[in-house]
């Protein structure tokens, strides 16, 4: 029995960064050298100072919000395709509420509040929609937000009558402080509010109850129920808390462009993409808020050192793809070294 | 007896059609260890579900303790005193063992936050109590042997105050030492005053374990009372209903010439070099303890490992293999010992399972001919004495013993002359399990040349025409099966035997 009871011990870094890091070092360092080459020594200059790191820090806190909540889910074995319908059904609905409320305090304050409110109202109910689908009626999560992903975007348009909606009258002053690096705090308050949350959702993964049994029902779910976890409630608050925070990415997205049905198209994969790169194992079980850090900033890295080389879209989608892959074989092969 | 602890009276549990209990009683007192035996079907998994709250019962009361004993839900059950500890491991394999060990009992607040130094505590005391000191509550589960997450499992029981420990065949993934130190562990439990329910097929365990027994049949408990009533043969007699004839059925063989050689093979997990002959008509033993590399050897043979050194020779061919389909084309069959993972797909039909591997006579440009299949897998399943509805139902619906048949019927039907089995009985009921040693006898009559991995040494003894023991990947000398003891075998197998002969 000797030999059975030693654990893996002489591990350098946990599997589970190995790959999202050595990524995120091979993809800054090829595109520091691309950058180089075209761009020349002030190219890179420019790429690495404060101005494009503030671009990129505001390019991945709404995604990386969404995140948050895709990890959630994902550890528990499930998976949320409708983000990016729910985030633009809450700017929708977020505007419509704004513009009601808006004769009555051109402020915009008031407004503001209840627009906040029922977006996030929004993504509560979408998330305990899903959840008690796949609860109540055992449909697989895929299949239940693939359904909600179709339901969301339809609502949104049809609520919107397939216009983008525009903030009434001018928009109130201190919103687009919201989505602006703040020289106080050197980057957005969406982004430290996306790295708030982060550690709010690191603190329920590792200290709270909850977060023990979202590893549990991912890793096992029949030990899970065996043990009297309350599998059901515990998915069911797991996919509502991801709902309220895709309501808040919404609602970041909502200050700064209004009310867009069309909004999020692709969100739900690139938020997918950076979980999975991030560690985290589509089965369930396994995977971080670390990670997912590091996996939101290797897509947002990526995203930007792209753009900043001119290079066209189609190329970003096949490096991500390379991206997905590379990082995951690597924290493959890391695991079995 | 002492005042019982559990009572169960004239419990019943219909399921559909199906009575799956039908008035059972049971009491068990505190410091007592109950063994509940019974063929699979019997109704102990029923029991155990209704006992840990899993279940309802239709009909029937139980008590613990004098008071009234109904839970609603396993958690509700656990935290009355009752814990669980199933057969198959129910752990979650990406937690920590302090995780699993508390999973659905944690220390919270209010808030649900987790009371780290209290939980801390909880689980080191059950550790500590198992004399398993040593398992780290840091170290993810997954990382365990078989040993620590047996160890691991108990302790999810230990964590809360209990009363009554129910244990659901407990050894049937341990080696025999692991299983001595369960046993310690049992009675350090009883001692305690906890009362324990021990369910077993293996009736020599019950004998050194149990204080009294009781035999479930068709849902009911049809005999009990302290073990020094119950010999194992009047035990299996209540089991099967009837005298048994034979408990390991011999058919006569003759063992002829090489048929599988082994030479000097090295895997990756096996660093050793291995050498053994495998003759027709030959039915060798490999014993040994779990992680010992009995497994790899066979995966190695059936080419499912890499061969990193030296040679595994099919005498009647010869030549090299790529992979499982050149070792079964050269007519190797291999039964894994993981039935519901590797060895056969649970979802699919039995004549699908049956003919998986030798699909060939049916095809015509890729298009199976159905018909003839259909009837090739019923005459194999047949002959094998299943019982089974119709051959096109699923593996899963049948019980351990059949869907070990199954298993079988494929290596009989891909035409395997050398047949490697690892833990052919294991979590099958007594009846199939002589109808499997019949089997393997009659298979070695025909000239088929066996590999017999087995962590039960009655059945080794019972089976086999020779035996050798693997230690830390190295192999034994093949020696006639009278020439070992058990002693000698477990001797070896610890490592404790002088390694001359290696």
């Amino acid at each position: 029995m000797s030999d059975d009871t030693t654990p893996a011990q002489s591990r350098r870094l946990p599997a589970w960064l190995t790959g999202p890091v050595l990524s995120l070092v091979v993809v800054l360092a090829v595109l520091c050298v691309l950058i180089y080459v075209r761009e020349g020594e002030r190219g890179l200059g420019r790429f690495l100072a404060l101005p494009n790191l503030q671009v990129i820090a505001q390019g991945i806190a709404l995604p990386g919000i969404v995140a948050l909540g895709a990890l959630l889910v994902i550890l528990t074995g499930g998976i949320d395709l409708s983000v990016g319908s729910v985030l633009a059904l809450t700017t929708v609905v977020a505007m419509l509420v704004y513009r009601a409320a808006y004769p009555a305090d051109p402020s915009g304050s008031l407004p503001l509040l209840l627009a906040a409110s029922a977006g996030l109202l929004t993504g509560l109910l979408s998330g305990l929609a899903s959840g008690l689908v796949i609860t109540r009626l055992k449909v697989t999560p895929f299949v239940t937000t693939l359904g909600l992903m179709g339901v969301g975007r339809g609502l949104a348009y049809y609520l919107s009558g397939k216009k983008d909606l525009d903030f009434p009258g001018d928009k109130p002053a201190w919103l687009p402080a919201l989505y602006q690096p703040q020289s106080a705090f050197v980057f957005s308050p969406a982004f430290w509010s996306f790295l708030l949350l982060a550690g709010l959702v690191a603190l329920l993964l590792r200290y709270h109850v909850l977060g023990r049994w979202c590893y549990a029902i991912g890793s096992s779910e029949a030990t899970a129920r065996v043990c009297g976890v309350p599998v059901e409630r515990a998915r069911l608050i797991l996919y509502a808390l991801a709902g309220v925070l895709t309501a808040w990415a919404g609602l970041l997205g909502f200050a700064e462009i209004g009310g867009v049905p069309s909004a999020g198209q692709d969100l739900a994969l690139d938020v997918i993409a950076a979980v999975v790169i991030g560690g985290a194992s589509l089965s369930g079980g396994r995977g971080t808020v670390g990670g997912t850090l590091l996996g939101v900033l290797i897509v947002g890295v990526l995203n930007n050192g792209v753009s900043f080389l001119g290079v066209p879209v189609e190329v970003r989608f096949l490096l991500v793809g390379l991206v997905i892959i590379g990082s995951t074989a690597l924290g493959r092969w890391q695991a079995r070294a | 007896m002492a005042e019982p602890r559990l009572v169960m009276r004239d419990v019943h549990k219909r399921f559909g059609p199906t009575l799956a209990l039908r008035g059972v009683d049971l009491a068990v007192a505190p410091g007592e260890v109950h063994a509940l035996v019974g063929e699979n079907g019997a109704g102990k998994s029923t029991l155990m579900k209704v006992l840990s709250g899993a279940l309802a019962p239709d009909a029937g009361a139980m008590t613990l303790d004098g008071h009234p004993y109904a839970p609603r839900s396993p958690a509700e059950g656990r935290r009355l005193g009752v814990g669980m500890i199933y057969q198959e491991l129910t752990l979650c394999p990406d937690l920590t063992v302090e995780a699993n060990v508390l999973l659905g009992a944690e220390s919270v607040t209010g808030l649900g936050v987790l009371r780290g130094g209290d939980n801390r505590r909880r689980v080191s005391e059950a550790l500590a109590v198992l004399d398993h000191a040593d398992i780290r509550p840091d170290a993810v589960v997954g990382d365990l042997g078989p040993g620590p997450r047996q160890m691991v499992e108990i302790a999810r029981a230990l964590v809360v105050e209990v009363r009554v420990v129910v244990l659901d065949e407990p050894t049937s993934s341990l080696t025999q030492a692991d299983a001595v130190r369960l046993f310690g562990l049992i009675r350090r439990l009883r001692d305690r005053g906890v009362a324990v329910v021990y369910i077993s097929h293996f009736l020599e365990e019950v004998a050194e374990i149990a204080d009294r027994v009781t035999v479930l049949r068709d849902g009911r408990a049809v005999a009990t009372g302290p073990l020094a009533e119950f010999p194992p043969r009047r035990i299996v007699e209540a089991m099967v209903g009837r005298a048994l004839d034979e408990q390991y059925p011999r058919v006569p063989h003759d063992i002829g010439e090489p048929a599988l050689e082994v030479r000097g093979v090295a895997t990756d997990r096996l660093p050793h070099g291995l050498d053994l002959t495998l003759r027709r008509g030959e039915v060798l033993g490999l014993a040994g303890i779990v992680g010992a590399g009995r497994t790899e050897l066979l995966r190695a043979i059936f080419a499912l490992d890499p061969v990193r050194r030296g040679e595994v020779r099919v005498v009647a061919v010869s030549g090299p293999s790529r992979g499982p389909a050149d070792r079964i084309a050269q007519g190797v069959g291999f039964l894994s010992e993981d039935r519901k993972l590797e060895g056969l797909a649970l979802d699919l039909s039995l004549e699908d399972n049956a003919t998986l591997s030798r699909l060939g006579p049916y095809q015509r440009a890729g298009w199976l001919d159905l018909a003839a299949r259909r009837a090739a897998a019923r005459e194999w399943l047949d002959r094998l004495g299943m019982r089974y509805r119709d051959p096109g139902q699923s593996v899963g619906e049948l019980s351990g013993g059949n869907q070990q048949k199954v298993a079988l019927a494929r290596l009989l039907h891909q035409r395997a002359d050398v047949l490697l089995l690892d833990e052919p009985t294991r979590g099958v009921d007594v009846g199939s399990k002589a109808d499997i040693y019949r089997l393997v006898g009659e298979l070695a009559s025909q000239g088929k040349a066996i590999l017999l991995v087995s962590s039960y040494l009655p059945e080794l003894f019972g089976v086999c025409d020779t035996l050798a023991v693997m230690t830390r990947g190295r192999l034994s000398r093949v020696r006639s099966i009278g020439e070992w003891t058990s002693e000698e075998v477990l001797a070896q197998a610890t490592g404790q035997a002088a390694e001359a002969d290696a």
